[in-house]
């Protein structure tokens, strides 16, 4: 397995810049998932790898070896499609075999070894039984795999992954995360994986690359991006329900630090020995606290927002609860309990001030983070 | 109750069709029948449809000597040739460009996507314009070239209605294959020629020879230019047989002798590829 370098690429259509001066490493055996909304420039990232869009400036090196020029039939890269590419002409087995019959791998594998390879990873997959079958008497999930298959079947420099499990149905896409994940290690493949579902992201990359307009907010383990975000962004894009941001003023009082919220009309109080946090004071922050750091009771305590219930959805092993504070404003809850009796009256929200995050008011990056769970 | 619906439906759709095969076949019974007849029994009134049938008519277009003035300067296996040559060399002309340029047209990327569409419909509309509109600067232009009465210029000037369509109805074609499917090739390790033999090319062959098939018919049946441009010694049969109306007679069994044998490889063609061109052309409509 390699390691592959990308260094400040830069990708234009017209005057729409879709990466801007992007640079990462994936190490020899490493997953990176590329997380991102929708028009992030993740799959246009991908398609500079593989060679499917010329750079307008910076380089890729595959251990070492410059590739930016490289055609994408000569790059040893192999990428699956988020619509999977399959060719329709072909069955199962010829379409998993047909990257072993490229002109460049026709000495390396003769008829034998093409069918021991492609046994070896319909077994991997489970789709020994569909060989025979042409991709369109497949479903969804057959199809997804036999993708896959033909992306693992050479043993390419790195896999390039573009959406893999997006377009299954969320039974199987649940099993396929886990299963995608021993695979790699199974495999101890390079990878580069893009997806838009955080979960997924955090679950299967080693390091998680967030994009926001082609640009990188934030290269990190799955931890730091939960707890340390480098800023908004990050904070919004990891989590569902999104957590909650609040504007406020940041005050010492008696050692310890006090956030006011004036439009909610309380103080959230919270201790750190963080020096760096004194130069914010007296200066607007924005505070985040996510759905699972808050709790609901009848009574005033400290750290706590009056608002209404007005709203509880039942998810499979939780409840989340929206409250409607002033000015329109709603909060989302994460809660084990069920406050249906509470539906429609007043309720405060408590805040678990040690898990708190703040932000600066102006551009948004992180300048504080609480406990880490 | 729901068997002699069916049955009654079945009985209905099965009349429907038969008046609507009558209708196409009708004529071409028509002509089939008068190739068939003498000169007698073609003109006289009411329509005999017993009669004594002969090949005379297929014969004589066949024989050398001939009498009467039309019918001396008549060659019809000669028109014949001429057809196959020019309309078969013409489509193949028209096809290599055609394909050629629709998949370009599909592919290749430009600066403005605009451009793209631009250049796709000054293509295509040559094959709006009506032919009578063009016919007499492409006389001037072949005579100055003096290419007149000569193949090449009909197989040139049938470009224009060949080139047109192959690159609409192929473009269309080579539009249906997803982008991504080429790409994936390319990074499986094959170069773009060889992604679109492979890949490409199987994925739109009924497409393709469906365009082939109607090109074909288009310019075997083409009558305008060949009337023009063409000459004693290229002249293809739909020119030809308008010989056989002459000063002194119009042969019109020798016609329909002539008419009938000049649909022949459309037929055969049409009838060879018929499950071509039925999945050819609902290609687009219909994804698996």
């Amino acid at each position: 397995m390699y390691r592959l370098e990308v260094k400040n690429i830069t990708k234009n259509f017209g005057k729409t810049t879709a990466v801007k001066n992007l640079s990462f490493n994936c190490e020899e055996g490493e997953t990176i998932t590329l997380l991102g909304p929708t028009g992030a420039g993740k799959t246009t990232t991908l398609r500079c790898l593989a060679g499917l869009e010329e750079l307008t400036s910076g380089k890729i090196y595959l251990d070492g070896k410059d590739i930016s020029n490289i055609p994408p039939n000569h790059r040893e890269l192999a990428m699956f499609f988020e619509n999977y590419a399959l060719y329709p002409h072909m069955t199962v087995r010829e379409n998993m075999a047909y990257p072993l019959k490229a002109p460049s791998r026709r000495k390396e594998f003769n008829k034998e070894k093409i069918d021991k390879r492609v046994q070896e990873i319909a077994e991997l997959l489970q789709i020994s039984e569909l060989l025979d079958r042409k991709p369109t008497e497949l479903s969804g999930g057959q199809k997804q795999r036999t993708a896959l298959g033909r992306t693992l079947v050479r043993k390419p420099k790195v896999f390039l992954l573009d959406e893999p499990i997006a377009h299954l149905d969320a039974v199987l896409r649940h099993r396929m995360r886990g299963e995608m994940k021993s695979i790699f290690q199974k495999l101890g493949c390079t990878v580069i994986y893009v997806t838009h579902d955080y979960r997924e992201a955090l679950s299967i990359g080693d390091r998680i690359l967030v994009i926001r307009k082609g640009e990188l907010v934030q290269l990190a383990i799955a931890e730091d991006i939960w707890s340390r975000m480098n800023n908004v962004f990050v904070a919004k894009l990891a989590g569902d329900p999104p957590i909650n941001i609040f504007k406020g003023i940041l005050h010492t009082e008696e050692g310890n630090f006090k956030i006011e919220l004036k439009k909610q009309k309380t103080d959230i109080v919270f201790e750190s020995k963080k020096e760096n946090l004194k130069k914010w004071e007296e200066k607007e922050v924005l505070l985040g606290i996510r759905p699972n750091n808050i709790t609901i009771s009848t009574i005033k305590k400290p750290n706590s927002i009056n608002g209404t219930l007005s709203a509880i959805e039942a998810m499979s092993s939780s409840y989340e609860i929206t409250v409607s504070i002033s000015e329109g404003k709603m909060i989302k809850v994460k809660s084990k309990i069920n406050f249906k009796d509470l539906l429609n009256k007043p309720i405060w929200v408590n805040i678990d001030s040690e898990r708190i995050h703040l932000f600066n008011c102006q551009d948004e990056e992180s300048i504080y983070h609480g406990r880490i769970l | 109750m729901d068997e002699t619906k069916n049955i009654k439906t079945k009985v209905i759709l099965y009349i429907l069709l038969f008046i609507v095969a009558v209708v196409i076949l009708f004529p071409f019974v028509w002509i089939f029948l008068t190739s068939l007849k003498t000169a007698g029994d073609i003109t006289c009134y009411p329509p005999k449809f017993i009669f004594d049938a002969s090949w005379d008519n297929y014969k004589s277009l066949f024989k050398t000597s001939q009498t009467g003035a039309a019918a001396s300067t008549l060659n019809f296996s000669r028109y014949y040739i001429n057809s196959l040559i020019i309309a078969g060399f013409g489509t193949l002309l028209s096809l290599i460009i055609g394909f050629g340029a629709g998949y370009t047209l599909t592919r290749a990327k430009f600066k403005k996507e605009s451009t793209r569409e631009n250049v796709a419909f000054t293509l295509i509309s040559f094959w709006f314009g009506p032919e009578l509109a063009i016919i007499l600067p492409l006389y001037i232009f072949f005579n100055k070239l003096n290419l007149l009465d000569n193949h090449l210029a009909l197989i040139l000037a049938y470009q224009l209605i060949g080139i047109p369509f192959t690159i609409w109805l192929s473009r269309s074609f080579f539009s249906d294959v997803p982008a991504s499917v080429e790409e994936s090739s390319r990074i499986d390790g094959y170069t773009a020629l060889q992604t679109f033999w492979k890949i490409t090319f199987p994925m739109v062959k009924s497409g393709l020879a469906a365009t082939a098939i109607l090109t074909f018919i288009f310019e075997w049946n083409n009558f305008l230019f060949a009337l023009v441009i063409g000459g004693r010694n290229t002249m293809p049969v739909t020119t030809g047989a308008l010989g056989f109306i002459s000063y002194e007679a119009a042969l019109w069994g020798q016609m329909a002798a002539a008419i009938i044998l000049s649909s022949i490889p459309q037929l055969i063609i049409a009838m060879f590829a018929q499950k071509n061109m039925a999945r050819g052309l609902t290609f687009g409509a219909v994804k698996g």
